[in-house]
C-alpha cells in the first residue's frame, strides 16, 4: 500500500486515524522520555505536594518528586510491557492456532489446553505467582502473555486457519507435495498474520491493564515507575484523601486513552480488513 | 463467537462432560501449582520462616520451632510424599493450608472464607445490575446502528472498558467522599454491620464495578444482537409485522447466550479486578486479604485465597454451562 491511497483510508477511518494518532503520541512520549526529562523523576526536587505549575506541570509527590517526569520516564515502562506481552502472545497464539487448525490430530489436546487456560482466574493467579516469584517488567510481560494473552488469539487463528484449510489453493499445496510445515508458516500464516496482528492489540490492552493492576495489589515490578505503580504509590500514600488529585488522575487517564487509542485503531484495521 | 445454527451441535452432552472434564483439569492445575509456588520462590520457605520470627521476635531460640513447623508440614519429606500430604489435607470438606502468619493461630482457610462473602456480595451485585443493563442497552444499540447515540455510545464504551477499575474508584473517593462528603469512602459497615450501612458501604465500590463491566456486556450484546437482526428468521418475522414488543423479546432472547458465555468467561479476570477495587475501597473481602497477606508475607493465606478463588469461578463456569439450556431452548444436553 502506497502512501497515496493510505490518506483517502485515514480520512474515511475516523477511529483509524483517532487510534495511530493516541498511539503515536504515547510512543513518540516514551521515546522522548529517554532523551530529555525535565527533573529527575527520582528524586526530590521540589516541595511536596505543590499542585500543578509551570515549574512542576503535573504537580509533585508527597516526597516533591515531579509528577510530569514521572509520567513521561513511565510510560516507557508501560508501553514495553504492552507490546512485549503482546509480541510473545501472538507468536504463541499463531503457533498453537496454526497447528490445531491444520493439523486435525492436534486439534482436539490443543484445545482442550486452551480451554483449561480460559477456565483459570487468571489474573488472581497472576497475583499469587508474581507475590512468590517477584516478576521484572520483563518476566511480567511474559507472565501475562503467557496465562491471559494466548488462549483468545490461539481460538481466533485456529478458527481462520480451520476456513482457510479448506480453500483450493491450500489444497493445491498439499497435492503438490509441499511440506505442511511450509504450508503453515508460510502460506497460511501469511493470509492470517493481518487478522491475529489486530487481535493482538486487544492482548496489549490486557497487558497494560493487568501490569497496572498487579503494582495496584502490590506485586508488580513497582520500581520502573509505570503508570500503574505511580497510581499505587499515590493510593499508599493516601494522596487522595489529601486531595492531591494530580498525583494519580494523570497516570490513569493516560492508560485509559493509550488503551482506547490501541482499541480504535484494532477496530478500525478490523473494518479495513473486513472491506478487503 | 458462537456461530448461528451451530449451537445445537456445539452444546451437547458430550460438550457437557468435556467441560466438566476441563474444570476439573483446571483446578488441579492450580493446585498443583500453588504448591509449587513456595518451592518456586527464591530462597527456602523454612529459611524464610526463620528468619521472619526471628525479627518478630528476638531473642528467642528459633530452632525448635522452626524443626516443628518443618515436621507439621512435613517438610522433610521427599518431593512426592509431601505432594500426597498437601492433597490430602486440601481436598478434605475443611481444607488446611495452616495457620496464618499473620494472625498466627487462626486457620488461612478460615481467614479467606470469611471475607468471601463480602467479593461475592461485590461480584453478584454488580453483575446483575451491569449484564441486564447492559443487554438492555446493547439490544438499543443494535436497533439503533448508526444513530447519533450508538456512535457516541460506542467509542465512549471502549474507552470505559479500558479504564483501569480500581483509579474509577480513586476517583470517586476524591469526588463523593472526600469532596462532597456524601459517601464513606472505605470499609463494608459503620460500628456493627446493619443493612443501612451496608448498603451505604456498598454504593460505590458496586457502582465502580458496574461502571467498568457495564460497556463490555453492552457491545457483545450489540454484535450478537446485529448478527440476530441480520440473520433470514428475523427478517421473515419482520416480513409478517408483529407487534413490536414480540419482534424485540426474539431479538433479545437470541442475543442472550453469547453475552452470558462472555459473563462467565470474563470471571476469572474480572474476580481479580474486583480485588482491585476491594484495595481501593478497603472493602473486607478477598482483594484486601491478599494485598494485606501481601505486604505480611503471609503465604499461607494467599494460597488459601487462590484455591478459594478458583473453586468460586470453576463453579460459576459450571452454573453456566448447565445454565444454557434455559437460557436458550436450542441447547440439550439429553
Amino acid at each position: 500500500m502506497s502512501a497515496k491511497n493510505l490518506l483517502p483510508i485515514l480520512t474515511r477511518n475516523t477511529y483509524l486515524f483517532a487510534g495511530l494518532v493516541i498511539v503515536c503520541f504515547f510512543v513518540a512520549l516514551a521515546l522522548f522520555g529517554l532523551f530529555y526529562l525535565p527533573h529527575n523523576p527520582l528524586e526530590s526536587v521540589g516541595p511536596d505536594y505543590a499542585p500543578p505549575s509551570l515549574r512542576y506541570l503535573f504537580g509533585t509527590t508527597n516526597i516533591g518528586q515531579d509528577v510530569f517526569s514521572q509520567w513521561i520516564f513511565g510510560a516507557r515502562s508501560t508501553l514495553l510491557v504492552g507490546f512485549l506481552s503482546g509480541l510473545i502472545t501472538i507468536l504463541i497464539g499463531l503457533a498453537v492456532g496454526i497447528v490445531a487448525g491444520f493439523i486435525s490430530l492436534m486439534d482436539e489436546p490443543l484445545m482442550r489446553v486452551t480451554d483449561i487456560f480460559l477456565a483459570m482466574p487468571t489474573l488472581p493467579l497472576l497475583i499469587a505467582i508474581a507475590e512468590f516469584v517477584k516478576p521484572s517488567i520483563y518476566s511480567v510481560s511474559f507472565l501475562i502473555a503467557v496465562l491471559i494473552g494466548w488462549p483468545g488469539t490461539a481460538r481466533v487463528v485456529r478458527s481462520s486457519v480451520l476456513s482457510l484449510k479448506t480453500q483450493p489453493y491450500i489444497e493445491v499445496a498439499k497435492l503438490s507435495g509441499v511440506p505442511s510445515y511450509k504450508i503453515m508458516f508460510e502460506d497460511i500464516i501469511r493470509h492470517i498474520l493481518p487478522l491475529s496482528l489486530t487481535y493482538s492489540l486487544f492482548s496489549v490492552i490486557a497487558a497494560v491493564l493487568t501490569e497496572a493492576s498487579l503494582d495496584f495489589i502490590g506485586v508488580g515490578p513497582s520500581t520502573d515507575y509505570s503508570w500503574g505503580a505511580q497510581i499505587e504509590l499515590a493510593n499508599q500514600a493516601n494522596a487522595v484523601l489529601f486531595g492531591a488529585w494530580w498525583w494519580f488522575l494523570i497516570p490513569g487517564l493516560s492508560i485509559a486513552i493509550f488503551s482506547t487509542g490501541i482499541a480504535l485503531l484494532a477496530y478500525g484495521l478490523e473494518s479495513i480488513f473486513k472491506e478487503m | 463467537m458462537v456461530r448461528f445454527g451451530d449451537i445445537s451441535r456445539r452444546y451437547t452432552k458430550r460438550y457437557l462432560v468435556k467441560r466438566i472434564f476441563t474444570l476439573f483439569v483446571a483446578l488441579f492445575a492450580v493446585l498443583i501449582l500453588n504448591f509449587l509456588l513456595p518451592h518456586m520462590m527464591p530462597g527456602n520457605f523454612l529459611t524464610f520462616y526463620e528468619e521472619s520470627l526471628q525479627r518478630q521476635h528476638p531473642g528467642v531460640n528459633v530452632k525448635p520451632i522452626v524443626d516443628r513447623v518443618a515436621q507439621i508440614y512435613g517438610l522433610n519429606a521427599p518431593f512426592y510424599e509431601q505432594f500426597y500430604h498437601y492433597l490430602r489435607e486440601i481436598l478434605s470438606f475443611d481444607p488446611n493450608f495452616g495457620p496464618s502468619f499473620q494472625y498466627y493461630p487462626m486457620n488461612a482457610w478460615n481467614v479467606v472464607v470469611y471475607a468471601v462473602k463480602w467479593t461475592l456480595i461485590l461480584l453478584g451485585s454488580s453483575q446483575m445490575i451491569s449484564w441486564s443493563l447492559g443487554i438492555l442497552i446493547g439490544v438499543y444499540m443494535a436497533f439503533n446502528k448508526g444513530k447519533i447515540l450508538d456512535k457516541i455510545l460506542q467509542p465512549t464504551f471502549y474507552f470505559l472498558s479500558t479504564i483501569p477499575l480500581f483509579w474509577i474508584g480513586l476517583v470517586f473517593i476524591l469526588v463523593f467522599a472526600v469532596y462532597f462528603k456524601v459517601l464513606p469512602p472505605s470499609g463494608a459497615y459503620s460500628v456493627v454491620p446493619t443493612l443501612g450501612s451496608v448498603l451505604r458501604h456498598l454504593v460505590l465500590p458496586l457502582l465502580v464495578i458496574v461502571i467498568g463491566t457495564l460497556p463490555t456486556h453492552a457491545l457483545v450484546v450489540r454484535s450478537a444482537a446485529l448478527e440476530v437482526l441480520s440473520s433470514d428468521f428475523v427478517q421473515a418475522i419482520r416480513a409478517q409485522t408483529l407487534k413490536k414488543i414480540t419482534f424485540l423479546n426474539i431479538v433479545l432472547k437470541n442475543s442472550l447466550l453469547p453475552s452470558l458465555t462472555q459473563l462467565f468467561l470474563s470471571i476469572g479476570y474480572l474476580i481479580g479486578g474486583i480485588y482491585t477495587v476491594e484495595v481501593t475501597f478497603s472493602y473486607p473481602g478477598m482483594g484486601s486479604v491478599i494485598y494485606n497477606a501481601i505486604s505480611a508475607q503471609d503465604y499461607p493465606v494467599i494460597q488459601a485465597s487462590l484455591y478459594l478463588t478458583t473453586l468460586v469461578v470453576i463453579l460459576a463456569n459450571l452454573a453456566a454451562d448447565l445454565l444454557y439450556p434455559i437460557v436458550d431452548p436450542r441447547v440439550s444436553y439429553v
